[in-house]
């Protein structure tokens, strides 16, 4: 038995000494220590894990811009965008079911078809003219490939134009030349039942490429007794990267072809006799992209860019479809003018062709086709008042679109930055909403009851009015301990010539294809809501050990909006007062247990939604990560522990679907 | 990489093939000890190599002859400092020309004029200019992981290139100064611009 313990103890020394003496024979070096006894060549050789963005340039910015770097989102344990965006403050997100659009709106607005946040994909508009919003079901980016999602809350108006009213998402890839090598990933679980990817990539020449294809399978949410399991999604996506630096010079070309279908409940009108029924027709999708982009150093600090890309949507549900091209061609230009002053200016164009199918007789839009346009130019002057301290930044956007002609869209900021370790930062903006399809072109019809026959029609306007909004934004980020980074901002947002349902005309007897004796009652879209939205951000960011970070946010919102002058009983304003939080938190905390083992944890509350009929909830996710070896990374998540389930957004037909608590795990290999 | 670390213990694990539950317990207990600091990718991280650089730099330099005699090889970071305590380890008991090497942390480039190298970090580009400036005028070797360090008139930039740290240099501000760059060093950058040698690509 000693015997035994002896050699046990021994192999147990002599293992070790092995392990360690392998590290030491091992060029590339992992120990720090190692790295002392590398050559200038050999450290050129090393591949290195490279640290997040954070306060580098989000520190010169004047405006609330956040950055959640892809390892925080993989840390998070989120296995889609929307999730994602649930940790950055000032975002409201709620999920609706398991197939249907994310509501999604920053400071406010947050809606299926939220229309005043600007999404980006590596510089790619995934906005859509249609309903002027971003269907996030369908516009999906492989996790992994994620380098960081920005998301400057408030309006962008001057750079990013029009529709970034509230805000901008801008979801950026990691550059090939960051992802050589082979990954596969799989997973599986009880909402999200299987999730696949893989991707390649390596250099040729001066070229770093990239191939990948990522898949998902997810299932229903939580119905109430006697519901159908409709809401299923299925999701696939095969993508390219191509990059190439030389010199003074990148070229990037990229690429995506996806195909969707995703299980759906729609309440459908008819003017036959039945006149309502749910249809279960799913919504199949398919599309693509190309994107191509081109920036050069001029020297002197001066660089030019130029960007173009195509966007090819298929949809069709049950209760309409489309089909959507989208190209853009775009054209920046900075230089310094002087030693105190940074020039931008550029220009872009954008045509949209798109075909409305009509799949119901109740459903269409007047006319089926349409081409939406945009021409825009900015300009915009960045000066150093005090090198270093004081920058003020002027300059506007100038956009004229199908809908509403010209735009101006102008803003002024000023960056003060008394100390390296503390800027403050004010702004004034302008910043436009044009109407969409669905506002301008759109002709529905609602059968509500019988007998008598009654009937709503909602009709689009095509004489609406953009809608406006002047920002008043404010704050100060401070590195207030080298572990301690502090984010505050407060907004005081006023809005005019919100879209709204107008007061309704009511008629009998309208005559087919409505039924004699039919009520019908008619709206349709007019400017008629204004207002102001006030509220505020704090985000800390704490490292509390090395193995230790905390990230958070506190949002505050407040609305006080009204009908305008001239305008009474409009809907939307229970709507718009009612679908957003007061208040809403997070809280993530990322601990290495070891170095291989991580432990994360998510808290999120999110205050009480009254029109949608949904109360305050506190909820959260957890993590395990364990890396069994250098090519194998295990995760087990939980999401939505804290209850069984729990509601998040109303939906159409009632009663609300609600989000259930879930597990997965995922491994992913990688060389 | 981590090749010869796992083959190692694939060779441990299926070798004495007596099979004894407490055996294959020590070993998977010893994969998990005996492994050094790593990251699930088992790479080092960014910094840790900047440090790295940083130390070596020092046998590249030539200092001229008729420069006053210190006492130490002082590497000064300038502001932030992202790599911390790795820097101070490296450089504990290292030599450059017989000067024991030391680690001073500055919070203004006026103080570095001492230093034999200065490191100025990413995240106080805001200062570059200021930061420069104020070393002109001294025998100072000035590197940054700064964009566009170079073109404000720095030396050595830290790039990365394909997930490797790689530097460029600036032979034109080296000129301004006494220093002279050994060839070995510039053998091994990724680009070297300056009116002594036209724009190399590696």
């Amino acid at each position: 038995m000693v015997n035994l313990c002896v050699r046990l103890a021994v192999l147990l020394v002599a293992c070790c000494v092995v392990a360690y003496s392998q590290v030491r024979t091992t060029p590339q070096g992992l120990h720090p220590r190692q790295l002392k006894s590398l050559s200038l060549a050999e450290l050129g050789q090393i591949e290195v894990t490279t640290q997040s963005k954070e306060p580098t340039e989000v520190w010169d910015t004047a405006a609330p811009i956040y950055v959640l770097t892809g390892e925080d989102i993989r840390r998070s344990g989120v296995t889609n965008i929307p999730d994602a965006l649930r940790l950055i403050p000032g975002v409201n997100v709620a999920r609706v079911n398991g197939s249907r659009n994310w509501a999604v709106g920053i400071r406010g607005f947050a809606d299926q078809f939220s229309k005043y946040v600007l999404v980006l994909i590596d510089g790619r508009s995934i906005y859509t003219p249609l309903f002027g919003g971003v269907l996030w079901t369908v516009d999906n980016v492989m996790m992994e490939d994620i380098d960081r999602i920005e998301v400057i809350r408030g309006p962008g108006g001057s750079i990013w134009g029009t529709n970034a009213v509230n805000g901008i998402i801008n979801i950026i890839t990691k550059s090939a030349a960051d992802t050589h090598g082979t990954l596969v990933s799989a997973g599986g679980g009880s909402v999200d039942h299987g999730t696949g990817a893989i991707r390649h990539g390596a250099h040729s020449g001066a070229w770093d490429y990239r191939a990948n294809a990522f898949g998902f399978a997810r299932g229903p949410e939580y119905h109430m007794d006697n519901q159908p399991n409709y809401d299923w999604s299925r999701f696939g996506q095969a993508g390219f990267r191509l990059d190439r630096k030389r010199g003074s010079g990148e070229v990037t070309i990229l690429g995506h072809a996806y195909w969707g279908k995703f299980g759906d409940a729609q309440t459908i009108s008819t003017f036959a006799p039945q006149n309502t029924f749910t249809s279960y027709r799913s919504m199949n999708t398919s599309g693509g992209d190309v994107l191509g982009r081109w920036r050069k150093n001029l020297g002197q600090r001066a660089d030019i860019y130029l960007q173009g890309w195509w966007w090819h949507e298929h949809r069709i549900g049950s209760n309409f479809g489309e089909d959507r091209d989208t190209f853009d061609a775009d054209f920046l230009h900075r230089f310094w003018m002087g030693s105190r002053q940074q020039i931008s200016w550029g220009a872009g164009a954008r045509l949209s062709p798109s075909r409305i199918s009509q799949t119901v007789p109740t459903q269409a839009f007047v006319p089926a086709n349409k081409t939406d346009n945009i021409l825009s130019a900015f300009l915009q002057d960045e000066i150093d008042i005090v090198p270093e301290k004081l920058v003020f930044t002027i300059g506007s956007k100038f956009e004229r679109d199908t809908y509403t002609g010209f735009q101006l869209q102008p803003s002024a900021r000023l960056l003060y930055t008394p100390t390296p370790h503390l800027s403050l930062w004010g702004s004034v903006s302008r910043a436009v909403r044009t109407p969409d399809r669905v506002d301008e072109d759109i002709d529905v019809n609602v059968f509500v009851t019988s007998p008598p026959p009654l009937w709503g029609r909602i009709r689009g306007n095509h004489d609406l009015h953009a809608e406006r909004l002047r920002a008043y934004e404010g704050g100060g980020r401070a590195l207030i301990h080298s572990r301690l980074y502090l984010d505050v901002a407060g907004f005081h947002n006023t809005y005019h010539d919100l879209v709204a349902q107008s007061a309704p005309s009511i008629s009998v007897n309208p005559g087919p294809p409505y039924a004699p004796g039919t009520v019908l009652v008619d709206f349709n879209f007019v400017n008629g809501i204004g207002g102001a939205t006030d509220g505020g951000e704090i985000s800390p960011d704490w490292q509390a050990a090395n193995w230790w970070r905390i990230r958070s946010g506190y949002s505050y919102l407040h609305i006080d909006l009204s009908d305008q002058r001239g305008f009474t009983d409009t809907n939307t304003l229970t709507s718009l007062h009612g679908s957003s939080p007061n208040s809403q938190a997070f809280l993530q905390s990322q601990i290495d247990i070891s170095k291989k083992v991580q432990f994360d944890q998510v808290l999120r509350y999110v205050g009480a939604l009254h029109a949608q009929q949904v109360p305050a909830y506190v909820t959260g996710d957890v993590r395990f990560g364990w890396s069994p070896g250098p090519h194998w990374q295990l995760s087990v998540a939980g999401q939505n522990l804290f209850q069984p389930h729990h509601a998040e957004f109303g939906i159409n037909p009632p009663p609300a679907v609600l989000i259930k608590r879930g597990v997965y795990a995922k491994l992913v290999w990688t060389r | 990489m981590m090749r010869g670390m796992s083959y190692s213990l694939v060779r441990l694990r299926s070798g004495p093939a007596t099979g004894i539950l407490r055996l294959a317990a020590v070993l998977l207990l010893c994969s998990t000890w005996g492994s050094p600091r790593v990251e699930p990718q088992a790479r080092p991280a960014e910094y840790d190599v900047k440090a790295a650089y940083l130390l070596n730099f020092g046998k590249f330099i030539r200092v001229p002859a008729n420069a006053p005699p210190r006492e130490h090889f002082d590497i000064c970071v300038i502001g932030t400092d992202p790599m911390g305590r790795v820097l101070d380890s490296l450089a504990a008991g290292e030599q450059v020309e017989g000067r024991p090497v030391r680690i001073r942390r500055v919070t203004n480039a006026a103080d570095a004029a001492t230093c034999d190298i200065a490191y100025l970090s990413a995240s106080d580009s805001a200062r570059i200019d200021s930061e420069l400036a104020a070393l002109r005028s001294s025998d100072v070797l000035t590197v940054s992981d700064a964009p566009n360090f170079l073109e404000h008139g720095g030396m050595i930039q830290f790039v990365l290139v394909a997930q490797r740290v790689r530097f460029s240099v600036n032979l034109n501000a080296v000129h301004r100064t006494h220093l002279v760059l050994s060839s070995e060093l510039l053998r091994v950058a990724l680009s070297v611009t300056g009116n002594a040698a036209a724009e190399v690509q590696r």
